[in-house]
Formats: structure tokens, C-alpha cells, sequence
């Protein structure tokens, strides 16, 4: 059955429900990213860091700017891009992916700590993700 | 309308269920890759538009748009590709495997409601228009419809490498002047008498004629990295990458060498003279979506014009000759 528009109020209480749950698994990107630029930083060798990196970086900046949080995807994408130019070229410069991405880290970090209406939700795992550097 | 759509993001399915659900007017179904996608799309050919994401593991968005179009039933069904891939290789890829727009994430909630409300129209074209699918006799596909034939409406032509429908050509366009790609550059070939040829011929005769013409435009243009679309009135637009374009002259020339070669005949078995013209070439410089459109309407002005000219150019010859 083909659906009528929804109300602008029932939209907006969607969107924010969206915004919270999204900021929630973003503590889970964040602490995931931070833990590949100690990887790095350590001159551990990559694997598949660079790939994972890109692909969770992708997932925020195709979300993000829809939800408001523009400056988290703009950064995203940023990051994003220079990884997969980086693993096109088939040369990972460890110590530049790590600056790209600490970047990114500290863009998402301020996001996290801004985010009112994140921090009025019970989030268990927010104090060990984006507070944790 | 009945929209399925892809992405290995849960969460960007979400974002779009709340979306459409708001936007009201259609249903969605949702389908968390391009597998799952493709087994759908096989057991229900109800959808009429498709949204797929590109970076997806497995099997991407390009590949599943380029699958689902041999799916029967999907040859000719709206593709949004949804995605956060914004490289010209990407968007070009797209278009040639069957996309008919392209927006990038993160999307503007106006923007997608306005893309939609497009495609809506567009499927609503087509079935008024009773339109359908069929296979000339030189094996590509052209759409055509129950209504009268006009010399000026443009028409679908598939299976042609290169050619895509009118409407998937504006909003390439569109979509490289928006994303501020200049790399590319826009020019027309036009049908030379076309209006004696449309005159002289059964609607379909005249359509097959201009399939071959597409046949013969994509192996003169194999060397170049280009995408073009009937425009109708005998017109093709084609978009070619790179500042430097073809010597025009010589690829005229090849270009009716390759159609004479096709030796092509009506189906009561008249033999076709058919001769194209180039127009000239511009650059696809910033303008708004829009204007960025005058483009393509500027380069089927050039290419109608030389197209007349090199017939009365022709008929000049003639009558001098015979003042003599």
C-alpha cells in the first residue's frame, strides 16, 4: 500500500531518533578508528587497516551531512579520499594516513562532545569512545 | 511509487524509509545488497524505480545497475544511484551501465523528494505512452509507443555500447556541470533530410534507421571515452571526455563511411540514403544545473544547422552544375 505523507512533527521526532542512534554507533566508529591510529602511530603494519578505515569512513560521510552533523561528514569524506587514493596508488605512507586520519579523530571528537542532544541519552559506551583520547 | 532500495548501510535504510515515508506518495522496500537486490527484482517485476548505493562489498552498485537491466521488466525502470562516490570515473560508469540519475550522499531530504518526483513523472510518461520494448533487426532494443510517432520526440535506444536515453544524458550533464567536472566537452550530429526520410517510411522503418545510425556513432566513437543519447528530429548529443576533441571533418567522414558501409534499407526494401553532419563542439563550463543544459539544446542548433547547410550547399552544387 502506497503511504501518505507523514507529519513534519512525526518527521522530526524521526530524524532525531535517527540522529541519536547514529551518534551512538558513531562512538563505536570513533573507538574503532582510534584504535587503527595507535596501530599506525606504532608503525605496525597496516593489513587491512587502511581498508577498514576507508570503508567505516564512507558509512559517516554518506550519513552524516543528511543528519545535520555536515562538519563530521565533510571530515569523513576527507579522510575517506585520501585513503583510497593512497590504496589505489598501492603505496600506504603510514605516517600520512595517520595525520589525515588523527584529523578526522579530532573533528569527530568535538562533535561528540558538542552533541547536547547525544549526551541526554543513556549511552553506555560514550564515556570509553569519543572522551577516550 | 513502488522504490526498491539498496545499500550495505542499515542505517542509510532507515534514513531513507523515514524519508520517503515522509515525503508520502510511495512504498519502499529495502534490500541490504546487490544479491538480495537481484533475487527481488527477479521474483516481482512490480517496482518501477530502483535506488542503489555504489560502495557495497561484494558485488557493487554499477554492477547490480548493469545486471538488473537485463532483468525483464527493469530495461527500462528509473535507476537513482544513491551514493557517496563523487570521481567522474564513477558517475561515468554509472551512466553507462544504466543509471538514469545520480545524487550523492549525504543528500538534501528537498532534493531527493524533487529527484523523485521526476522519475515519477517519467514512469508515468511511459505508461501513458504505452510504451515498449523491441528489437530491431540489427539486435538492439528501442522503446516505442501506441501514441502517433512526432519526427521531433526522442526515443530509447538500448544495447547500443555508449548510448543512453535522453532523459539519463540531461542529468549526466547536469550532474557533471554540478559537480564542477569540466573536463568534458558536448557536440551534436544530425541527420541530414531527416524530415524526407521520417516522410518516407513507416514510423518503426524510420526508428531502425536511426538505431543503425547509434550503431555506427558507437564503433566511429569506440576510441573515445564518450556517452550520447537520441535527441530526437534525427539528432544525437554526445558527451566526450577531454579538452582535446576529434578533428570533426574527419570524424564526419568516418562516421558516413561507417553509415554507407551499413547499407541500410526500409523494410519494403528501398535502399536508405542516409549522411550525418557534425555541429560544434563546447566546453562544459560552470553553469547552474540548469543553464548547464543549454548545452546540449546549443549543440543540436549547431549540428541541425550544418546539417541544413550541407544540403544547401549540396543543392548549390547541383544547380550550378546544371546553370553550366
Amino acid at each position: 500500500m502506497t503511504r501518505t505523507a507523514g507529519s513534519d512533527a512525526d518527521f522530526d521526532a524521526g530524524m532525531l531518533r535517527l540522529k541519536q542512534r547514529f551518534l551512538q554507533h558513531h562512538f563505536e566508529r570513533h573507538e574503532q578508528l582510534e584504535a587503527l591510529l595507535e596501530d599506525w602511530r606504532r608503525g605496525e603494519d597496516a593489513g587491512s587497516g587502511p581498508g577498514i578505515a576507508e570503508a567505516v569512513l564512507h558509512k559517516i560521510a554518506g550519513a552524516a551531512g543528511s543528519l545535520g552533523l555536515q562538519t563530521l561528514g565533510d571530515a569523513a569524506f576527507v579522510a575517506e579520499r585520501h585513503l583510497r587514493d593512497q590504496r589505489r596508488s598501492d603505496r600506504i605512507d603510514l605516517t600520512a594516513a595517520a595525520n589525515v586520519l588523527d584529523a578526522f579523530l579530532e573533528v569527530s571528537l568535538q562533535v561528540c562532545r558538542d552533541d547536547r542532544t547525544a549526551s541526554a541519552y543513556p549511552m553506555t559506551d560514550r564515556s570509553v569512545g569519543c572522551a577516550g583520547r | 511509487m513502488f522504490i526498491l532500495a539498496v545499500d550495505d548501510d542499515p542505517f542509510i535504510l532507515e534514513l531513507l524509509s523515514e524519508i520517503i515515508d515522509h515525503i508520502g506518495g510511495h512504498t519502499l522496500v529495502t534490500a541490504a545488497s546487490g544479491s538480495k537486490a537481484l533475487d527481488i527484482l527477479h521474483d516481482d517485476d512490480s517496482f518501477d524505480c530502483i535506488m542503489l548505493d555504489i560502495q557495497m562489498p561484494d558485488m557493487d552498485g554499477i554492477e547490480v545497475c548493469r545486471a538488473l537491466r537485463q532483468i525483464p521488466g527493469y530495461e527500462v525502470a528509473p535507476v537513482l544511484m544513491l551514493t557517496a562516490m563523487s570521481e567522474k570515473s564513477y558517475i561515468d560508469s554509472a551512466f553507462l551501465a544504466g543509471a538514469t540519475d545520480y545524487l550523492n550522499k549525504p543528500f538534501e531530504i528537498t532534493e531527493l523528494r524533487v529527484r523523485l518526483g521526476v522519475l515519477e513523472e517519467l514512469v508515468a510518461a511511459r505508461t501513458r505512452q504505452g510504451a515498449t520494448l523491441v528489437a530491431t533487426p540489427s539486435g538492439a532494443r528501442t522503446v516505442t509507443s501506441d501514441h502517433p510517432m512526432s519526427i521531433y520526440r526522442p526515443f530509447e535506444i538500448h544495447d547500443i555500447a555508449g548510448i543512453v536515453d535522453a532523459v539519463a544524458l540531461e542529468n549526466y550533464v547536469a550532474k557533471l556541470s554540478r559537480a564542477r567536472l569540466f573536463g568534458s566537452s558536448v557536440f551534436a550530429v544530425s541527420v541530414r533530410r531527416v524530415e524526407q526520410l521520417f516522410h518516407q517510411m513507416s514510423p518503426f522503418d524510420f526508428q531502425c534507421m536511426i538505431v543503425d545510425v547509434a550503431e555506427a556513432l558507437a564503433d566511429t566513437m569506440a576510441a573515445h571515452a564518450f556517452i550520447g543519447a537520441y535527441a530526437g528530429n534525427g539528432t544525437f548529443v554526445c558527451v566526450v571526455e577531454g579538452a582535446r576533441l576529434p578533428d570533426f571533418e574527419r570524424f564526419t567522414d568516418q562516421l558516413n563511411l561507417a553509415i554507407h558501409r551499413l547499407e541500410m534499407h526500409s523494410s519494403k526494401g528501398a535502399r536508405l540514403h542516409v549522411r550525418v553532419s557534425t555541429g560544434n563542439a563546447m566546453r562544459i563550463m560552470w553553469r547552474s544545473g540548469a543553464t548547464a543544459l543549454d548545452a546540449l539544446s546549443q549543440a543540436v542548433t549547431a549540428a541541425e544547422a550544418e546539417a541544413q547547410r550541407a544540403e544547401r550547399d549540396l543543392d548549390d552544387f547541383w544547380y550550378l552544375g546544371a546553370s553550366a
